[in-house]
C-alpha cells in the first residue's frame, strides 16, 4: 500500500515534460501551456497533443475520426516514430491503400512511412477484439519489440460492443496500459446514444470521458434550412464539419469549436473558427 | 496481409482462454489440499462445477464477459454465473480449514477465485 503514497515534491522526478506530439492539423496548435515572459503569463502552443495523453477522438458515423487517426499515425511514423495502429473496425488490407493516398497527398514519404506502422488486425477475427488481455498481451510484444511510442486504436468501442455494461472497465484497462507502456495515444469513439452529438457524452456514457486525458469531438451538420444556409453562408445540402477539444487535463486548450473539411483524399483540413463563419447580421 | 505494412491478427505472448482456464482448474485442486484431500469430498459432480467455475473467472477476468455471455458460453444461469462471481472466499477458505461447519456459498466459485488470485500473484512475483 506505501507504494501508493506520495508526497507531492518526490513526484518531481517522475513527471514527465509537457511537450506537443504533433499530429499534422491545425490542433497542434490548440494545445498550449503557459510560461512567463517580461512578467507576465503568455501561452506558448504545444505544438501537438500533449506527451503521453491518451486522447479520445469521438463523433457519429462519417464525422472524420479515423481520418484524422490516421492522419495523426501518418504524420508520426514519416517523423521516425514507431506507430502501433490498433484497427478493430476495418481489416487491415484496406488500411494500406488509405493511408498510401493520403501520404502521398500530403507529401509524406510513405516508403519510410509504411516501415514504422505497425498494424494490430482485431477486425476479422474474433480472438484479439473480443479478449481484451488477449489483445493488450499482443500490444506488449509489438510495444517490446518494435519500441513503438504512438499507439491508436480504431475504434476503442469496437471492443465493448454488445457489452456496453463494460464500457468503462475495458477503456480504463486500456488507458492503464497504455500508460504504463509510456504511450501517446489515440482512441476511436463511436458515438451512438441519445446524448447530443456534439457533446463528448454518448461515446461509451459520461464516465469514460472522465477516464481519458482529454476528448476531441468531432461533428457534422447537413445544411437544409434557409435559416441553415444564412447562418453559415453555405450552400443547401453541403456539409458543416466541426472539431473541438471538450476538455484536456495535462495541458491548456483552445474551447473554440472550429471548422474543418475532408479533403479529396481523405485528409483532415481545419479551417477557421466556427465564429467566423457564422454570419450574425439581421 | 497488408502489403507493406507488418501485420499481426492473431493473439502473441498470450494464453488462451482455455489454457487459462485450466491452469484455474489444477490450481483449484492444490486449494484444497491436493487431488487425495479431494476424495474427502466425495462429491464427483463437484468437478464440473470447479471447471465451471474456473471459466466463469477467467472469462470474467480476462475477456471481460459480461454475465449473461459467461452463461450462455457454460450453458448455465445467469444466476448460477454470479453466484460463482459473488462467492466469498474467505468464508469457504474456512470452511476448508475446518473453522466453519458449513457455508451458503458457491464453493467452487470461491476456490476457482482463490485459485485465479494464486496465479495472478505468482505471475507478477
Amino acid at each position: 500500500m506505501k507504494e501508493h503514497v506520495h508526497v507531492l515534491a518526490d513526484l518531481k522526478n517522475v513527471s514527465p515534460d509537457l511537450f506537443g506530439i504533433p499530429t499534422g492539423t491545425k490542433l497542434d496548435e490548440m494545445f498550449y501551456t503557459i510560461e512567463e515572459k517580461d512578467g507576465r503569463f503568455v501561452r506558448k502552443p504545444l505544438n501537438g497533443i500533449p506527451y503521453k495523453a491518451i486522447i479520445n477522438v469521438v463523433g457519429v458515423p462519417d464525422t472524420g475520426k479515423s481520418l484524422l487517426a490516421e492522419q495523426f499515425a501518418l504524420y508520426q511514423a514519416h517523423n521516425d516514430y514507431k506507430v502501433m495502429f490498433v484497427t478493430v473496425e476495418s481489416p487491415s488490407q484496406f488500411l494500406y491503400g488509405s493511408m498510401k493516398l493520403k501520404a502521398e497527398y500530403l507529401g509524406l514519404d510513405f516508403e519510410k512511412i509504411k516501415n514504422n506502422i505497425i498494424v494490430i488486425d482485431a477486425a476479422l477475427g474474433d480472438e484479439l477484439r473480443d479478449n481484451p488481455k488477449a489483445l493488450m498481451d499482443t500490444m506488449a510484444y509489438v510495444i517490446k519489440e518494435k519500441k513503438t511510442t504512438i499507439t491508436v486504436i480504431d475504434s476503442i468501442t469496437g471492443l465493448y460492443e454488445a457489452k456496453e455494461v463494460m464500457a468503462r472497465q475495458i477503456v480504463r484497462q486500456f488507458f492503464n496500459f497504455l500508460k504504463k507502456w509510456n504511450q501517446t495515444g489515440m482512441f476511436v469513439s463511436q458515438k451512438r446514444s441519445s446524448q447530443g452529438a456534439e457533446t463528448a457524452e454518448a461515446a461509451g456514457g459520461l464516465a469514460v470521458a472522465h477516464i481519458v486525458d482529454g476528448t476531441i469531438v468531432m461533428d457534422k451538420k447537413l445544411i437544409e434550412t434557409k435559416w441553415d444556409i444564412n447562418l453559415y453562408n453555405m450552400p443547401l445540402g453541403s456539409i458543416l464539419r466541426t472539431i473541438r477539444i471538450d476538455g484536456c487535463r495535462l495541458a491548456g486548450h483552445d474551447s473554440k469549436t472550429w471548422v474543418f473539411e475532408i479533403t479529396e483524399a481523405g485528409t483532415i483540413k481545419i479551417k477557421k473558427p466556427l465564429e467566423q463563419i457564422v454570419n450574425t447580421s439581421k | 496481409m497488408s502489403e507493406g505494412f507488418e501485420t499481426i491478427s492473431t493473439p502473441k505472448g498470450s494464453e488462451s482462454i482455455d489454457e487459462l482456464a485450466e491452469k484455474v482448474f489444477l490450481e483449484s485442486i492444490k486449494v484444497v489440499g491436493g487431488l487425495r484431500n479431494l476424495i474427502n469430498y466425495r462429491n464427483l459432480t463437484w468437478l464440473t462445477s470447479l471447471a465451471e467455475a474456473a471459466y466463469a473467472v477467467v472469462l470474467k477476468n480476462e475477456a471481460m464477459k459480461t454475465n449473461k455471455q459467461i452463461a450462455e458460453f457454460l450453458g448455465v444461469t445467469e444466476n448460477t454465473v454470479r453466484n460463482i462471481l459473488s462467492a466469498d472466499e474467505q468464508k469457504v477458505k474456512e470452511f476448508l480449514e475446518g473453522k466453519l461447519e458449513e457455508v451458503n456459498e458457491h464453493k467452487a466459485g470461491a476456490i476457482a477465485k482463490l485459485a485465479y488470485k494464486h496465479i495472478k500473484e505468482k505471475s507478477t512475483s
